[in-house]
């Protein structure tokens, strides 16, 4: 069986208590592609946050979320050390380990959502964090740190999605 | 401080205020729209940065970040980029996807499948572990509703 038929009998596995489908918040947006969260990425993007700066915050993660699974065309950079700042997808270091992140970059957000590819057009999100709280490089491994060990928890033995192109992993992208 | 809880999208209501957040994912969300449509119509084009850069009268840096992020572009920065790209203009349409029916709420149909499936096995195998099984599919159900 392939990787990505691996985690996606996975996914259905995990689905209903540790992973969560999440499709668009407009009733009518499309869906040809495939979000999935944990149980941590859930609660930051439903909770009934009040309507102040977090919760501003936590409206425009879920836009840039919904903008992935509703098809959208996306920057995406597979090079860490070479990439434009305010992409929203990106490889982060190291490259070998196959975690990503969607970022929202605008000021009205600043959160970073980790996770992984599991097949084409299909998304993990195990892990976010608030872009101020990632300042040190110590800080950036641990949250990847964090996120690695979700997906063990999650997925293990099964390895994370690899690509041999960009192609593999998204439709409509650009290279940023 | 506001504690109106921001449980969903709704249409505006009378005079009540629209909580800012509810403003902010409807921002976003155009910011991202409109970005995917500078890209989708940049792909089509075949041209290349550099191209557009001199077509535009930018350095390729500028034109580079305004490729790679959904910023909040200008009105006059989006008619020049459309119009660098493609010689067209953005539309005016107005659309109200509030009003569209609800046709994003099933599961993607290979996890209906599996899901559907692995009740069914549960359901002729073990009545004690159809229990919870059973459970846990309601709630992925609910939360795909959600």
């Amino acid at each position: 069986m392939s990787i990505d038929e691996q985690i996606k009998e996975r996914i259905a596995g995990l689905h209903g208590h540790r992973l969560f489908y999440l499709p668009p918040s407009m009733p009518g947006d499309p869906c040809p592609r495939e979000l999935y969260v944990s149980k941590e990425v859930w609660e930051a993007v439903n909770e009934p946050w009040a309507d102040n700066w977090m919760g501003q915050r936590h409206k425009a993660f879920r836009a840039v979320l919904d903008s992935f699974t509703r098809g959208d065309w996306l920057s995406i950079s597979e090079n860490p050390d070479n990439k434009e700042p305010h992409t929203t997808v990106a490889r982060v270091r190291p490259v070998e380990d196959e975690i990503w992140d969607i970022r929202c970059p605008a000021p009205e957000a600043m959160i970073r959502c980790f996770g992984a590819f599991g097949g084409f057009d299909l998304f993990v999100c195990l892990t976010w964090q608030y872009r101020e709280d990632l300042n040190t490089n110590e800080d950036w491994c641990n949250e990847i740190e964090r996120c690695k060990s979700e997906w063990h928890r999650l997925f293990d033995p099964i390895e994370r999605f690899r690509g041999a192109s960009l192609d593999e992993y998204l439709s409509n992208y650009w290279p940023a | 401080m506001s504690t109106y809880l921001t449980t969903g999208l709704h249409k505006p209501i009378g005079n009540e205020k629209i909580p800012e957040s509810m403003l902010n994912y409807l921002r976003i969300r155009l910011r991202q729209r409109i970005h995917s449509m500078i890209l989708r119509e940049f792909a089509q084009s075949g041209l290349s940065q550099v191209d557009l850069a001199a077509r535009l009268g930018k350095p390729p840096r500028v034109i580079h970040r305004w490729l790679a992020s959904p910023e909040n572009l200008r009105l006059s920065t989006l008619s020049d980029l459309v119009f660098g790209i493609c010689g067209g203009e953005p539309s005016d349409a107005i659309e109200h996807p509030l009003d569209a029916p609800q046709t994003n709420r099933t599961l993607p149909p290979w996890l209906a499948d599996r899901l559907d499936g692995d009740r069914l096995h549960e359901r002729t195998s073990s009545p004690a572990k159809n229990a919870s099984t059973k459970a846990n599919a309601d709630v992925s159900y609910e939360f795909s509703a959600a």
